[in-house]
Order: structure tokens, then C-alpha cells, then sequence
């Protein structure tokens, strides 16, 4: 299919877990959601800052730590904000995949307008641990740990998705007229 | 194989004979709310890719909600912002201060129509369903695409269905309803999906307490809230409009059936609007504060059915009762029907419509180990104030009986 050719299809990097029901405020604190522009840089040092108040990170240790897959459990990124905040923030920080067992609605949205991946494996908290080494092909949803030498099948990426992350996200879909070219990927 | 009802808007709004569910399709929306909490963004984003608004200018509602009237130096500057950016942008549809409404009850009163694809910035945009019509929240991102481009991509939720039967007892109320629904569904059954309610006990409920229904589900994290536009939905549009509905035929992800007959007062206990229990089992627990209104609950039927147990009473000491039409036009219908007076008469703060009490970004917020019982659809920590303040979310009958006995009440046992 063609999309291959414009899509970047190989991801590697260290895995950063969290678990289920992760708020849109919990990923990046409301504080930080600056209204009237999106600071990206500023944002990604508090990433996860607020997570559990004991276990909440420092400013910067998101970015220290060099994750750029996070894994998550069920319903990633809920609280039904329509924010972009949070996955800028991660877009920033330099994620360039989420592996979850599902996200909320408007992350979901909001991550695929912002060209960040999005693979749902079910129970994928417990085939990683904090800084696995992994592999992915974000077409096939082939996944490797590298460090248990596992290897899993997540539900590949569709093709509105991979056609809307190929073009690098919402307003270059826009102008790239990605409506025509989904409609031909399908033909 | 039948169409539902969400599939038959969205093939409307698609321009296709057909669509399924899981499909990804590109509709052009009737109608697009953008308000002055995620508007700057909107527009930011719009500069930033150097996009025109394309969209016929009566598409589009503008609406002043969050900060209003401006309570801070910064606040009044990004207000003047956003007139800025809207006059930029060919945007005319403006609510001005004087004229405004929290926006989703601007979008319901004259502007969305039946069958139309209404979207707006805002998570509570489900609304805009209980006229039938497909209506979800979209991103600022989403928003500007959908200026510049006239289109928004949408994928065709799956279905379930909600059938409510059976009559309500004494003070219980849609809000009751809503939360019945939220404690009875699970994730499964509501992520992503379109929640259509259904049923005989939908006739007997007003238009308020549908938009009350529509506006809370959204804290089930579905994707949009659909009743069928019936004879009340003609009579509140002043016009007649086709009645459209799912098919028999069509195929529902989930079923479920709610009775209405021994359903009781409930409320959403701190801090998760998920977390759900009747009234009772917070009995004499002292409140603080009340807020009566907003989006969810600041209709006409609320305000009076709160002054069906404050009339001619007084407010208990040791509490405060703070009162949120849902826009000037309700304000005024209930200046006209005594409704406020008789509030005011029980010892009631009446404010401006506005989010900011309910969202914790102007007047009315709660302090420290303080107590709120509000009608409003969000309870989590630090949503209306301090982080150590409690919030109970329930009816205006219950916020009503909360203010009168400065304790959390059964509303049925006054």
C-alpha cells in the first residue's frame, strides 16, 4: 500500500509505564495549560509531575529519564477535556509512541491530530517494565522487548491513522488534501 | 441491516447514502461553538497556518462563558483578544456580555436544529444531542481545521442503547436519571459509543431535563448523547421537524433498561462523578455551600423546581445558597415568572451565567474543609476551588434541600 512509502515505520526506544484511568490532568498538570498559546517546551518538563502524590516526578524527570514509548493500561488520557496540552506535552518531550490497552476519546483524537502513534495492545502494562528496550512496526503492530526478548501483536494502526500520521498530523492533513488521499488508499 | 439513529446524521453530514460504524468519514458540520476558555487556541492555530475562516458565517457561534464579566486584568485582555481575533476571522455570531449564556445553552436556544452535526470546544457539547442532533466535543486543533477546511473526520460511533421506563417519584428528577445511568453502565459500554436514550419515560421528560441527561453523560466518556426528535422537540423549535430514529433492524453494541419507578435522590459523592450513591447515605452531613444552575441544571424547570421547596423559606444559617441561570434568556424568563425574586426573598446569591463557578476559575469557589452540593456535572478535587473542599453533585430538588437544612437532605423527606 502506498501510505508505507510516507510513513516512518519503525519505532525504537525505552518504555515509560503507567496504569489505567490516567487523567489528561495527571499526564500534565492544569496549571500548566497555558490558555492563550501552547508553550510545548516549557510543558514537557512537568510531565506526569502530578501523577500520585507519591509518586509524583520532579520537573524534568520525564525528559532526564529518555522515554520515548509510553505504555499505559485502560482509558489513557481520560477526564473528557477536549485539551491538547497533554500530548503536546508528550509530542515535546519527545514520545513517539503510545502503547495502551485504550485511550479516551479525545486523546485519542488529540493524538492523531498531533501525528503521534497510537498502538492498543490488551494487558501491555505487564509485558513491560520502566526502561525496557523495545521495537515496533507501527503498519503491522509487531512489538519487541528487547530486554525479555518477548515479542506481541498489537491492533496495527488503521489506515485513516496511518494516513494522518503519515502526513504529520491534522493541519497537514489539511493542506496535503489527506481526505483525497485516505479515499484513494481505500480504493 | 437497519441504520441507527447516529448513523443516519452522521451519512447526512457525510453526504453518503450510508455509513457504519467504525467507519472514519469527513462531515461538514452545521454548526460550530467556540468559546473564550479554548478559543484563543483556536485562533492561534489558525495563524499559525496562516487558514481563513471558510465556513458560512451563521454556522458559527461565538460565545463569551468562562471569564465573564472579566475578574482579573488578564482575563479582560484575552476577552478583548478573542473580539479581536473574531472580527480577524469573519466571525459575527458573537454572545457579548449582556447577551451572553454559557455556550451550550446559547447552542440550544434557536441555533442547533434536529438532525443537524453540531460540535463545539468544550466536552459538554454532547448537549446539543437531546434535540437530536449528532453532537460531540471536538479539540481547538479540531476546530480551526473544520474553519479553514469546512470538514471535520469523525468515526461512526457503535450504539447502545438506554431504554428509561417507568414515572418518577416525588423530587426526583433527569439529574437522577443521568446518574442512575452513569452508576449502571461501565466503560465498555460507553467509551467511544453513542448513548441513545429511549424508551415511554422519554415523552414524559421536558426538553430541560433531556439537555440535563445529554450534558451529564458526557462524564460517561461517550461520545455523544441522542434522543430522537419528538413532538416536544418540534414544540420547543416553534417548528415541526420529521422524526427520525434507528431502524428496528439496526444493530445496537449494548441494550440496557432502566426503571424509573423505584428510582430515588442521588448524588455524586467526592470526588469522581462516577461515584454514585442515593442522597440518604449522606444524611446530616453539613454543607457550606449550594450551587444551583450552570449548564447542567440552570434551565427554567430547575430554578423552579429548586423554588418549589424555597418559597416562603429561608436558607440555613451556616450555608450559602449561590444561584447560575444557564443565560440571560433563562435569567430573564424566571425574573418574569418570580422565580428569582422568590430565590432572593430565601437568601440566595443570584450571579451572571458563567462557567466559573462551576469550573473554579471566578466567583463562587470553596475554600479549604469546605462542603458544596452543586447541580453542576463535575466533582473531582479542586474543580471548584480548594483541593481540600468536597463537592456532591445532585438535583436542584437536592440542592434545594441541602440550602434549606444546611445538611445534605433527602429532598423527598421535606
Amino acid at each position: 500500500m502506498q501510505r508505507i512509502n510516507y510513513l516512518d515505520n519503525s519505532i525504537s526506544g525505552k518504555t515509560w509505564n503507567c496504569g489505567d484511568n490516567v487523567t489528561v490532568y495527571q499526564i500534565l498538570p492544569e496549571r500548566y495549560w497555558v490558555m492563550d498559546n501552547v508553550d510545548e517546551n516549557n510543558m514537557a518538563d512537568y510531565l506526569f509531575c502530578d501523577l500520585e502524590r507519591t509518586d509524583g516526578l520532579p520537573k524534568g524527570a520525564f525528559l532526564a529519564a529518555g522515554c520515548e514509548i509510553v505504555v499505559a493500561g485502560k482509558n489513557f488520557g481520560c477526564g473528557s477535556k477536549i485539551v491538547e496540552h497533554p500530548i503536546r506535552a508528550l509530542k515535546a518531550a519527545g514520545v513517539k509512541l503510545i502503547i495502551a490497552e485504550s485511550l479516551s476519546r479525545y486523546s485519542y483524537r488529540n493524538a492523531l491530530n498531533l501525528a503521534l502513534p497510537v498502538l492498543l495492545l490488551h494487558d501491555c502494562c505487564t509485558f513491560f517494565k520502566r526502561g525496557d528496550e523495545v521495537e515496533v512496526c507501527i503498519t503491522t503492530g509487531r512489538i519487541k522487548n528487547l530486554n525479555s526478548g518477548e515479542e506481541y501483536t498489537a491492533e496495527p494502526l488503521g489506515e485513516f491513522a496511518a494516513v494522518m500520521i503519515g502526513c504529520g498530523g491534522l493541519a497537514d492533513f489539511i493542506s496535503k488534501q489527506g481526505e483525497k488521499r485516505y479515499d484513494e488508499d481505500r480504493q | 441491516m437497519g441504520a441507527t439513529l447516529a448513523e443516519k446524521l452522521i451519512a447526512r453530514g457525510a453526504n453518503k447514502q450510508r455509513v457504519k460504524a467504525g467507519e472514519i468519514v469527513f462531515v461538514a458540520a452545521d454548526r460550530l461553538m467556540i468559546n473564550d476558555y479554548a478559543g484563543l487556541i483556536v485562533f492561534s492555530v489558525m495563524e499559525q497556518h496562516g487558514w481563513e475562516n471558510r465556513m458560512s458565517p451563521d454556522k458559527t457561534l461565538f460565545a463569551f462563558d468562562h471569564c465573564l464579566p472579566p475578574f482579573t486584568v488578564k482575563a479582560a485582555d484575552q476577552l478583548a483578544l478573542c473580539r479581536n481575533k473574531c472580527r480577524t476571522y469573519n466571525i459575527s455570531n458573537v454572545a457579548e456580555i449582556g447577551r451572553h449564556g454559557i455556550a451550550h445553552q446559547l447552542m440550544i436556544e434557536n441555533f442547533v436544529q434536529p438532525g443537524e452535526i453540531a460540535v463545539g470546544v468544550d466536552s459538554h457539547s454532547t448537549t446539543y444531542g437531546a434535540l437530536g442532533a449528532f453532537a460531540c466535543g471536538i479539540s481547538s486543533s479540531d476546530a480551526a481545521g473544520l474553519l479553514a477546511s469546512g470538514k471535520l473526520w469523525l468515526k461512526v460511533p457503535e450504539t447502545t442503547r438506554i431504554r428509561i421506563e417507568g414515572k418518577l417519584k416525588h423530587c426526583v428528577a433527569a439529574k437522577d436519571i443521568a446518574l442512575k445511568i452513569i452508576s449502571v453502565v461501565d466503560e465498555e459500554e460507553t467509551a467511544y459509543k453513542c448513548l441513545e436514550i429511549v424508551g415511554p419515560a422519554v415523552s414524559e421528560l421536558s426538553m430541560d431535563g433531556r439537555f440535563t441527561i445529554a450534558n451529564m453523560l458526557a462524564e460517561t466518556g461517550a461520545k455523544n448523547i441522542l434522543f430522537e426528535a419528538d413532538e416536544k422537540t418540534c414544540e420547543y423549535m416553534g417548528r415541526h421537524f420529521d422524526r427520525l430514529c434507528s431502524d428496528e433492524d439496526a444493530v445496537f453494541a449494548n441494550e440496557l433498561t432502566v426503571d424509573l419507578n423505584e428510582l430515588v435522590p442521588l448524588m455524586s459523592f467526592p470526588s469522581n462523578a462516577g461515584n454514585i450513591h442515593p442522597t440518604s447515605n449522606a444524611k446530616g452531613r453539613h454543607v457550606d455551600q449550594v450551587l444551583l444552575g450552570c449548564c447542567t441544571n440552570g434551565r427554567l424547570e430547575d430554578l423552579d423546581q429548586a423554588v418549589s421547596l424555597l418559597r416562603g423559606k429561608t436558607v440555613a444559617n451556616g450555608t450559602r445558597l449561590i444561584v447560575v441561570p444557564a443565560s440571560q434568556k433563562v435569567y430573564s424568563a424566571a425574573l418574569a415568572k418570580g422565580i428569582i425574586a422568590d430565590l432572593i426573598d430565601a437568601g440566595a446569591c443570584v450571579m451572571t451565567s458563567s462557567c466559573a463557578s462551576c469550573f473554579g476559575c471566578g466567583p463562587g469557589l470553596i475554600g479549604a474543609g469546605e462542603c458544596c452540593v452543586s447541580t453542576t456535572n463535575r466533582n473531582f478535587r479542586g474543580r471548584m476551588g480548594s483541593s481540600d473542599g468536597e463537592i456532591y453533585l445532585a438535583s436542584a430538588y437536592t440542592a434545594a434541600a441541602a440550602a434549606l437544612t444546611g445538611v445534605i437532605t433527602d429532598p423527598s423527606t421535606i
